[in-house]
C-alpha cells in the first residue's frame, strides 16, 4: 500500500516508544505490504521502550514470515539491543540479511 | 586491641550520600562558560571526604574510583583542564555510579561492575583530554557518558547499556563479602493497559538488576500478529530471575508503581525454581528466550538456594498470619503487609536529629521531672486547702505533656531538602534530552515535615517535575514563537499552611488544553455530553487513568501518565492534589500533605458500646437516613440513593460483629465516606466529636484486622479503632471500586 518508497529503507528515528509506536507501526505495515525485503535503520535511536521492542518483535515475525527484514549495516542498533536485553527478547531482534 | 570499625559504617554511609547530593547539586549548578572555582571546590571536598573514609574502611574499589574523581576535579578547580558539559556528564555519571556501588555494599550485594566500568571509561576518557593537550569537549566524548544523555530512566540506567568494548576493570566486587547469593522468582503479567499508564517494564527490570543479577525469560505467546497488534497494549509477560541477597520488600518496591497493572508473585528462587519456568516455557508458542543480563546467574543460584530456602522461610508465616483473617484480602496484599512490615524494619535504622531539638526536649523533660516531684510532694502532704495547688500542678503537667509531645513529634521531620535532591537532576537530564532549556528553582528547602511523609513523596514529586519539562514547557522554538524566552521556567516550592505541608509546582508552559481536555474526557464516557465541568474538575482529569493517551497532536498529550498513581500515593498519605492552568501561561499543581502521619483529624462515632474513627479527610457527609431512599440490591446488599447514585450501606456491627443500638435504618445516622472516588454508608448509632487522634499500630500491638487502619485510646482511657475506608470497601463489596451508578430510571429527586 506504500504510495512513495519502494526501496524498503525504514528509518525509525530518534525515539521508539509508547508515544509514537501506532505511527510508526503504520509505517512498517506499509513497508511489509510493499513485498520487499525491509532494512531498518535505527542508528540515530535515544529512546525504546517496551512498547517500541514488542512492535518490532510483532513485525520481526511478520517479516520473517514474509518478505525478510534486517538491520541496516547488520548491527543492532544500540538503544534497541540494551532494551531488547532487558526485556529478554534480543535473540529475535538480531535481524537478517536481506 | 583492634578497633570494630563496623560499628562506624553507618555513619560513613549517612556522609557520604550527603557528600554525593552537594557533588551531584554542585555538578548541577556549575556553568561550565562561567565555572565557579568555590563550587568546584566543594564538590572535591566532598569526593574528598568519601574517599578517605572508604580507604579507612578498606573499601578499596570506592576509594580507588574516587581517586579518578578527585583527580579530575583537582585538575577543574586548579584550571588545567576545561570545564565542559561532557566532564560535567561524566562526573555526574560518576555520582551515580558511586552512589549504586555504596549501596550495594550497605545492602551486602555484589557491585555492579558494568556500570563501575562505563563510568570508569567515562572518567578516563576525560582524564585523558588533558593528557592529550585537548581543550573543550570533542563529539566523541559525549557517547561515553550513557547516563548524561540518556538519563530519562532512574540512576544507574546506563548500567545495562554500557559495558559494550570495555573489559570490566580490576575493580572488583570486594562488597559481595560475606553475601549467600539468594533470590527471587519473580512472574511478571502486566495488564494490557500498562504500557499507557507511563510505566515501562524494560525500567522496572533495570531497576532490578540494580539489586542484583538478572536473568529474563520472556513470554511472547500471547503476542498477536503484526496486522493485529495494539502498538500501546502490553502483549508480553516475564519469568525473571534474579539471584541477589535483597529482601522480597525491597524486590517488591520495584514494581510498586505497578502493583495493581499487573500479577506479580514473588516466590524465592530455591532448586525447585527450574520447573516453574519450564512449565510456562512450554505453554508459549514460540519457545521463550532467555536472557542473562548479568552475568553468573545460574552458577550462583546453587549456591545461594539454602540462603533463598531461608528467605522463603522467614517471608511465608508473615504472609500466612496475615492472610488468614478474612476471604475477601487478595492473594497479593497480605505478603505485601508482610513484607513492608520486614522493609519498615529495615529501613528505619537512623534518623539524624539537629542537635537543638535534642537540647529543647532536654528542657522538657526537665520541666516535667519539676512538676512531677511538685505533684508528688502534695500528694504526699495533701489537705483540702491545697486544692488549689493541686489543680495548678496539673495544669502544668498537662502543658509539660503536651509541649513534649510537639518537640517529640518534631524529631521526626525532617526537611524536604531530601525530597527535592534528585529534582535537578531529573530535570537536568530530562530536558537534556528532550533539547529544551529549563530554569528550575526549588524555594522552602528547609519546610519540615515527617520522615514518612517526606519518603513516600519522593516518587511523586520526581514523576511530577518530569511531567513538567516532557509535557508542561514547550519546545524553544514553540515558545519564542508564542512570544515566550527560549527557556522555560519550573519552580517547587514547599510551605506550611495550617498544620498542612503545601508544595506548589509551577511551571510557565503551554497550559493545559481545558476543551481538549473534556473532550477527550466525554470520548472516553467519563464525562457526559452537555453535562458542564468548573475547571478545578475539568483539570482533575488528568489524574484520572483512562485518559493516560499519547495523541501527540493533543496540546496535553501524556499529562496523564501515571498521573493516576500520583494522585493515589497522595491520597494514601492522606494528601490532595490539585491543578490550576492557564492556556500558554502554565500549570500550578498543589499538593496538600499532612504534618505527619502518626496524628490525625478523625470523626468518632459510636455503634453499640464501641466508638469508631474516621479520617475527617474520608468523611463526605453526615446525614439522617431517609427510609424511601433504601434500597436492596441483589448480591450487594442494601444501597443508599445519594447524589445521583447509589452507595452501599454498611453496617459495621454486622461487619465487626458487635450489638448496635439501633438496627432500624430509617431515621438513623450515616456517614458518607469515600475513598479514590469509591463511596460508601456506614450506619452509625450516634455521632460524637471531631478531635485529633493519635494513630496506634494495631498489626504492631496485636494483629492486622481487616477494615481496621490502627487503633488510638481516647480522652477517657478506652480504645477506639480507626476504620480503614478502602478495606471497608472491599468488605463490603467484594472489591469492587466503582459507585454504583444507577441505570436511568424514575429516580431524580433531588439529594
Amino acid at each position: 500500500m506504500g504510495s512513495e518508497t519502494l526501496d524498503e529503507l525504514l528509518d525509525l528515528g530518534e525515539q521508539l516508544d509508547i508515544t509514537v509506536a501506532a505511527a510508526c507501526k503504520q509505517r512498517l505495515n506499509e513497508a511489509l505490504g510493499g513485498g520487499q525485503p525491509i532494512e531498518l535503520k535505527g542508528d540515530r535511536l535515544q529512546r525504546v521502550d517496551t512498547a517500541g521492542v514488542q512492535l518490532l518483535l510483532a513485525f520481526a515475525r511478520a517479516a520473517a514470515d514474509g518478505p525478510g527484514w534486517g538491520w541496516h549495516g547488520g548491527e543492532v542498533p544500540e538503544a534497541v539491543r540494551t532494551a531488547a536485553q532487558m526485556l529478554g527478547v534480543e535473540r529475535e531482534l538480531q535481524g537478517h540479511s536481506v | 586491641m583492634s578497633v570494630d570499625l563496623s560499628q562506624f559504617l553507618q555513619t560513613f554511609f549517612e556522609e557520604s550520600f550527603e557528600g554525593l547530593d552537594i557533588m551531584e547539586s554542585g555538578l548541577l549548578e556549575l556553568d561550565p562558560q562561567h565555572p565557579d572555582t568555590e563550587v568546584l571546590h566543594t564538590v572535591f571536598r566532598a569526593a574528598h571526604s568519601i574517599k578517605g573514609g572508604a580507604g579507612t574502611f578498606g573499601l578499596s574499589a570506592i576509594s580507588d574510583f574516587t581517586h579518578r574523581m578527585e583527580t579530575l576535579l583537582d585538575r577543574l578547580r586548579a584550571g588545567e583542564q576545561t570545564v565542559t558539559p561532557e566532564v560535567v556528564s561524566a562526573l555526574l555519571s560518576a555520582v551515580d555510579c558511586l552512589r549504586g556501588m555504596l549501596e550495594a555494599i550497605k545492602a551486602e550485594q555484589e557491585l555492579d561492575s558494568e556500570a563501575l566500568s562505563a563510568a570508569q571509561q567515562a572518567l578516563d576518557e576525560q582524564l585523558a583530554l588533558r593528557d592529550n593537550g585537548a581543550k573543550g569537549g570533542r563529539p566523541g566524548a559525549e557517547q561515553s557518558a550513557p547516563a548524561g544523555s540518556g538519563g530519562l530512566g532512574r540512576r544507574g540506567a546506563n548500567a545495562g547499556s554500557s559495558g559494550s568494548g570495555s573489559a570490566p576493570a580490576g575493580a572488583g566486587p570486594e562488597a559481595g563479602e560475606g553475601e549467600q547469593g539468594g533470590g527471587w522468582h519473580i512472574r511478571f503479567e502486566p495488564e494490557a493497559h500498562l504500557l499507557t499508564t507511563g510505566n515501562d517494564p524494560a525500567r522496572l527490570f533495570r531497576a532490578l538488576s540494580d539489586l542484583g543479577a538478572l536473568t529474563v525469560h520472556c513470554e511472547s505467546g500471547e503476542l498477536p500478529a503484526f496486522e493485529a497488534l495494539d502498538p500501546e497494549s502490553c502483549c508480553l509477560s516475564w519469568d525473571l530471575e534474579l539471584v541477589t541477597g535483597a529482601t522480597e520488600a525491597a524486590v517488591r518496591e520495584v514494581f510498586e508503581w505497578v502493583e495493581d497493572d499487573a500479577v506479580i508473585e514473588i516466590t524465592p528462587l530455591s532448586g525447585s525454581a527450574a520447573p516453574a519456568a519450564e512449565d510456562h516455557g512450554a505453554a508459549a508458542e514460540p519457545a521463550p528466550e532467555s536472557a542473562p543480563v548479568a552475568a553468573s546467574a545460574t552458577a550462583e543460584v546453587e549456591e545461594g538456594a539454602e540462603a533463598a530456602a531461608a528467605a522463603g522461610a522467614a517471608a511465608r508465616p508473615a504472609a500466612t498470619a496475615s492472610s488468614g483473617g478474612t476471604a475477601a484480602a487478595t492473594k497479593s496484599k497480605p505478603a505485601k503487609a508482610g513484607a513492608r512490615k520486614e522493609a519498615a524494619k529495615k529501613s528505619s535504622s537512623s534518623i539524624r536529629v539537629d542537635t537543638e531539638k535534642i537540647d529543647v526536649l532536654i528542657d522538657m523533660v526537665g520541666e516535667l521531672v519539676i512538676t512531677q516531684s511538685m505533684l508528688s510532694q502534695i500528694g504526699k502532704e495533701f489537705s483540702a486547702d491545697r486544692l488549689e495547688e493541686l489543680q495548678d500542678g496539673l495544669a502544668q503537667l498537662e502543658r509539660n505533656t503536651r509541649e513534649l509531645q510537639e518537640s517529640i513529634m518534631r524529631i521526626r521531620m525532617v526537611p524536604i531538602s531530601f525530597a527535592y535532591s534528585r529534582l535537578p537532576r531529573i530535570v537536568h537530564d530530562t530536558s537534556r534530552a528532550l533539547g529544551k532549556e529549563v530554569e528550575f528553582t526549588m524555594e522552602g528547602e528547609q519546610t519540615e515535615l515527617d520522615k514518612t511523609v517526606m519518603e513516600k513523596i519522593i516518587d511523586p514529586l520526581v514523576h511530577l517535575v518530569r511531567n513538567s519539562v516532557d509535557h508542561g514547557i514547550e519546545d524553544p522554538a514553540e515558545r519564542q514563537a508564542a512570544g515566550k524566552p527560549g527557556k522555560g521556567k519550573i519552580s517547587i516550592e514547599a510551605y506550611h499552611k495550617g498544620g498542612n505541608i503545601i508544595i506548589e509546582i509551577v511551571d510557565d508552559g503551554r497550559g493545559i488544553n481545558r476543551d481538549k481536555l473534556l473532550g477527550k474526557a466525554r470520548a472516553a464516557g467519563l464525562v457526559e455530553e452537555g453535562e458542564e465541568l468548573s475547571d478545578a474538575e475539568v483539570y482533575d482529569l488528568i489524574f484520572h487513568p483512562g485518559l493516560s493517551t499519547h495523541d501527540e497532536a493533543t496540546e496535553y498529550s501524556g499529562r496523564g501518565v501515571g498521573m493516576d498513581v500520583v494522585k493515589r500515593n497522595i491520597r494514601s498519605l492522606s494528601g490532595s492534589l490539585n491543578v490550576r492552568s492557564a492556556p500558554g501561561q502554565g500549570t500550578t499543581i498543589t499538593i496538600s500533605l499532612p504534618l505527619t502521619l502518626s496524628i490525625l483529624d478523625g470523626q468518632l462515632f459510636r455503634v453499640g458500646d464501641q466508638t469508631y474513627i474516621v479520617p475527617l479527610v474520608s468523611v463526605i457527609e453526615s446525614l439522617q437516613v431517609d427510609g424511601a431512599k433504601v434500597s436492596g440490591v441483589t448480591g450487594r446488599g442494601e444501597v443508599y440513593h445519594w447524589r445521583e447514585a447509589y452507595v452501599p450501606i454498611v453496617r459495621l456491627h454486622e461487619l465487626f460483629d458487635t450489638e448496635p443500638m439501633r438496627h432500624e435504618l430509617s431515621g438513623g445516622l450515616m456517614v458518607i465516606v469515600e475513598d479514590e472516588e469509591t463511596y460508601l454508608g456506614v450506619f452509625v448509632d450516634d455521632l460524637l466529636d471531631q478531635q485529633q487522634v493519635v494513630i496506634k499500630s494495631l498489626e504492631a500491638n496485636y494483629l492486622r484486622v481487616p477494615g481496621i487502619a490502627g487503633a488510638t485510646i481516647l480522652g477517657d482511657g478506652t480504645v477506639a479503632l480507626i476504620l480503614d475506608i478502602a478495606g471497608l470497601v472491599e468488605m463490603s463489596r467484594g472489591g469492587s471500586r466503582q459507585p454504583l451508578i444507577p441505570e436511568r430510571e424514575e429516580s431524580d429527586e433531588a439529594a
